[in-house]
């Protein structure tokens, strides 16, 4: 005989699981979604988040404001760290005009690694203005492609201008242990910053 | 000559995506964040829409708002407020982790599963 009958079972407990979320940023075609797939159990997702925005007519005959919809779409990854916690990588829409909605985006971030690439490294300023700015814990990954000069970090530290109590280290997003290695660094400052508000 | 009629459509395929929240952009409960994990507990009502009832289907597991969304293939705020309405309803219930509150047993956690990858 089975047990109680599935009719009168009601639906099961929420497990408790909660989640936290790391965001990836940095310039256009820097390899965030690149980065969120080296380590993603699942190949990376796209959601679109829609919004509202005036469109600037060029033609200033016209004085109507349209009002345009737009999609940004962002990519996310996960991973699952036991039956508890679930971590999620989400990467920043890539263009500065999109800056506009990091904040639903990094509103309850545990922390953010900015990514770099040495050839364009004013593309991150955006990005490292706006997490100082939030006091979000971030990291710097300085993503070296093939062909370009290998700048020592101190080089790329001073040129982003960034604190030294700022973890920068090099990152290939294409490789796993070197993703692995930025979102460790990430973690590791993270818990620091934490360990030193708890002790004080 | 009709020059003073506005141009024609040309995307009539264009489905607004709100249509199937009724127009509203905003959730109920607006606390929910795209990665905030949601899962089905109660007994689905018979009137439930075809996506509210896709949302129910696929969060038998603990599942995040975002990716109920791309499951979906609806914008993250659509999702927001379907998911919402099932909160309400007690269809859904949520766990939201304020990152602050996380703890440094949960940190050591990440860094040694991140590391295990």
């Amino acid at each position: 005989m089975s047990g109680p009958s599935e009719a009168t079972s009601v639906a099961p407990r929420a497990r408790k699981v909660t989640s936290v979320k790391l965001v990836v940023a940095g310039g256009f075609g820097v390899g965030k979604t690149t980065f969120v797939s080296a380590v993603s159990e699942i190949a990376p997702l796209t959601t679109e988040a829609a919004m509202t925005t005036e469109s600037k007519d060029v033609d200033d005959t016209s004085l109507i404001n349209k009002k345009v919809t737009t999609t940004v779409a962002m990519d996310f990854g996960r991973i699952t760290v036991d039956d508890q916690l679930v971590m999620y990588l989400f990467g920043t829409p890539g263009q500065e005009r999109f800056a506009f909605m990091w904040d639903d985006l990094c509103d309850g971030a545990l922390g953010a690694v900015v990514l770099a690439d040495t050839r364009r490294l004013a593309d991150s300023f955006v990005a490292l203005d706006y997490f100082e700015a939030r006091n979000t814990p971030f990291v710097v990954g300085v993503n070296h492609f093939a062909g370009s000069y290998h700048y020592p970090i101190p080089e790329v530290r001073e040129a982003l201008g960034v604190s030294d109590q700022i973890p920068v280290v090099d990152c290939d997003a294409r490789n796993r242990e070197s993703v692995k290695v930025a979102l460790i660094t990430l973690l590791q400052h993270v818990y620091e910053i934490r360990r030193a508000s708890m002790a004080r | 000559m009709n020059d003073d009629l506005p141009p024609r459509a040309t995307t009539q395929d264009f489905v607004r995506p709100f249509v199937i929240t009724g127009g509203r952009t905003r959730a109920a409960d607006s606390s929910l964040k795209m990665e905030t994990m949601v899962q089905t507990v109660g007994r689905p009502r018979d009137d439930l829409s075809f996506e509210m009832a896709r949302i129910v289907d696929c969060s038998y597991e603990p599942i995040s708002v975002a990716e109920i969304a791309a499951a979906l293939d609806v914008p993250l705020g659509v999702a927001m407020v379907l998911v919402g309405d099932l909160v309400d309803d007690g269809c859904l219930e949520t766990t939201y982790s304020n990152p602050v509150e996380i703890e440094l047993s949960a940190l050591t956690r990440m860094i040694e599963r991140v590391r295990a990858l």
